[in-house]
């Protein structure tokens, strides 16, 4: 049976936008609704776990960023190849803000939560092809203890160069977590074998970006736990879901096989958000009828 | 004249245009009215601010995609879009082959031109940023999708040439963020300008990775390009150097994503890079990139700074024959 996964965020909603950037009074009333919405959808999906779809996150990378304190706003970067931007955080000295805040937005024993890894953290803050081993250890400091699902985002691994020791750094991950190595936007067939080898129990991978999947998975085998990330996550063009699971189910899968974005769902208008989240519950239902 | 002075397009708009254009009790007339007075309005302020080329700030369009996607056929639209902080666009879907109906910019250059006596820069948005810029429900493939979108802007563009045009800058930021596509992107942009003549054609690129776009810019038709460098600290000038770029050069010397006004000082180092890599000739000194997101106030300072620092660099230069 194939089970489906949340894209780990969602996109924060215009009304809510407009309420932030105008500082309005009803900043919070709005969240709680449209957390309350989001939920329900993944739910009435039936999906295997739930997000908040983390919406006051600007970004992923000074969303992960603000759970530290020690940096800076730098300049405005586009995020890969999409138009789509953050501001590269300027670290001084990063130390370990507190979990609870955002856990009190997910209070779930099936939550997903998401954090940039630590040598995307790198690349999208200072340039630097090398793991930052200074937010390594003070996001694990954060993340202790933390029980659920973890998606940790490391696509720049896929743009070359493999970082041999980010093996070492995600040790520092918590153990208690179901953590899954996320990687999109290129190709990953190429490093696969690597990533097979990581300490996490299982990859989110972007089937979309690569069209050697199916082949390399076979060829390679899985880990624990595969997202494929089957619904694309930058077009609002709504998946067939049959095709879909065709697709998943041509896998002889050996472990635990999700449907997923293959990215959060940022860049798509918030009601297609809502539409895919449902195509993936009803991949989930097929099946489970299959 | 050394360092002539322009905008990119677009401008802040004045608060009691967006409260008119909200307002549902206001009739198509006033609509109308205030987006003419607005027009007058920021076209005079970049008058006073000095600046040399102005545009009519993009004062009727809601947002560089969006107000193309309107107007061509095969789109659709599915809801907002953030593109950072909680600025949105409403990006369009492509959901059947895309054809031009009529003309976009033509009325709204014609009033531009009526409402100053300074050459006007038209901005229009380029078709490989417009494909980027959409969700692509339709074609096989981006290509195909920029290849008919460049003979919709091209038919625009015939019709502003027509009509007086001898300024357009054609819009491509999304140029600079697919390396691999930037080949094919620079004959799109060619097919755009293919068999115009009598204008001068610039090309805006920003946020993105400039080391891409070398060396296939140099085989563009079009007399300059418009790239942002003070976001980025005027790193990657030494491209241009490296591949003998031979073109204008629109040099970005305003931060338009950051509300604190640049010094004279800085305008002028920053030109002072430019000229480590061109000749003063070669050398149009603009901000980043729009001005639209700034507060009106903001935006207006930046613009008398920008100006006044290449009106000083200018000075030196012609003092002293050489800097």
């Amino acid at each position: 049976m194939i089970g489906a996964l949340p894209a780990p965020s969602y996109p924060r909603p215009y009304a809510l936008g407009e309420a932030l950037r105008k500082k309005k009074s009803n900043v919070d009333s709005l969240l709680n609704r449209y957390v309350s919405d989001l939920v329900d959808t993944q739910r009435k999906a039936s999906l295997d776990a739930l997000t908040d779809g983390r919406l006051l996150w600007d970004n992923v990378v000074e969303g992960s960023a603000s759970l530290l304190s020690g940096w800076q706003k730098g300049d405005l970067t586009r995020f890969f190849d999409n138009n789509y931007f953050y501001r590269r955080p300027i670290k001084s000295q990063l130390r370990p803000l507190s979990l609870e805040p955002e856990l009190k937005l997910m209070p779930w024993p099936n939550r997903l939560f998401t954090v940039l890894g630590p040598f995307s953290f790198s690349k999208l803050s200072s340039g630097e092809s090398a793991v930052d081993w200074d937010y390594a250890r003070a996001l694990s400091a954060v993340l202790k203890g933390y029980e659920g699902w973890l998606a940790i985002q490391e696509p720049s691994i896929l743009e070359g160069g493999f970082p041999e020791d980010l093996k070492a750094a995600l040790e520092l991950f918590p153990k208690s977590a179901k953590k899954l190595l996320m990687v999109y936007f290129r190709p990953f067939s190429a490093l696969y074998e690597k990533l097979l080898d990581l300490p996490v129990e299982g990859l989110w991978l972007d089937c979309i970006a690569d069209p050697s999947w199916q082949a390399t998975l076979k060829e390679l085998g899985q880990k624990r736990i595969t997202a494929l990330g089957l619904i694309d996550a930058r077009n609002t063009k709504l998946e067939n879901p049959d095709d879909v699971l065709r697709a998943a189910s041509s896998l002889e899968a050996t472990g635990e096989v999700y449907v997923a974005p293959n990215w959060g769902f940022d860049i798509i208008p918030y009601p297609v958000s809502k539409q895919k989240t449902r195509i993936l519950g009803a991949i989930k239902r097929r099946s489970e009828v299959s | 004249m050394l360092f002539p002075t322009s905008v990119i397009g677009s401008y802040p708009k004045p608060k009691w245009l967006l409260r008119t254009l909200s307002n549902p009790k206001a009739s198509s007339e006033e609509k109308a009215r205030a987006l003419d007075d607005a027009v007058r309005l920021v076209i005079k302020e970049q008058e006073l601010a000095g600046v040399d080329i102005p545009s009519d700030g993009e004062m009727r369009r809601v947002e560089m995609t969006e107000y193309f996607t309107e107007r061509i056929g095969g789109f659709t639209f599915k809801g907002p879009v953030r593109v950072w902080g909680n600025n949105y666009f409403n990006k369009a879907a492509v959901v059947g082959k895309v054809y031009y109906k009529s003309p976009m910019l033509v009325d709204e250059f014609l009033f531009a031109r009526q409402s100053t006596n300074k050459r006007i820069k038209v901005p229009i948005t380029g078709p490989y940023t417009i494909a980027d810029w959409s969700f692509n429900e339709y074609y096989r493939d981006k290509r195909e999708l920029a290849l008919d979108l460049a003979s919709v802007i091209r038919q625009e563009i015939q019709s502003l040439a027509k009509a007086g045009a001898d300024f357009i800058q054609i819009d491509e930021p999304a140029m600079s963020t697919h390396p691999e596509e930037v080949p094919w992107a620079v004959e799109t942009l060619n097919e755009v300008v293919k068999g115009i003549n009598g204008v001068k054609f610039g090309v805006h690129i920003c946020y993105g990775n400039y080391r891409a776009l070398f060396p296939y810019i140099l085989e563009a038709k079009v007399d300059q390009f418009a790239l942002e460098f003070t976001n980025r600290r005027f790193r990657d000038l030494d491209l241009l150097k490296e591949y003998s770029y031979d073109k204008e050069l629109g040099l970005g010397v305003i931060d338009v994503h950051n509300s604190r006004i640049e010094t004279v000082e800085e305008v002028k180092y920053g030109i002072g890079e430019a000229l480590k890599v061109l000749p003063p000739e070669k050398i149009y000194v603009n901000p980043d990139c729009g001005l639209k997101l700034l507060d009106k106030t903001v935006a207006f300072e930046k613009l008398k700074v920008m100006v006044r620092g290449a009106r000083e660099m200018e000075a030196e230069i012609s003092g002293n024959g050489k800097r």
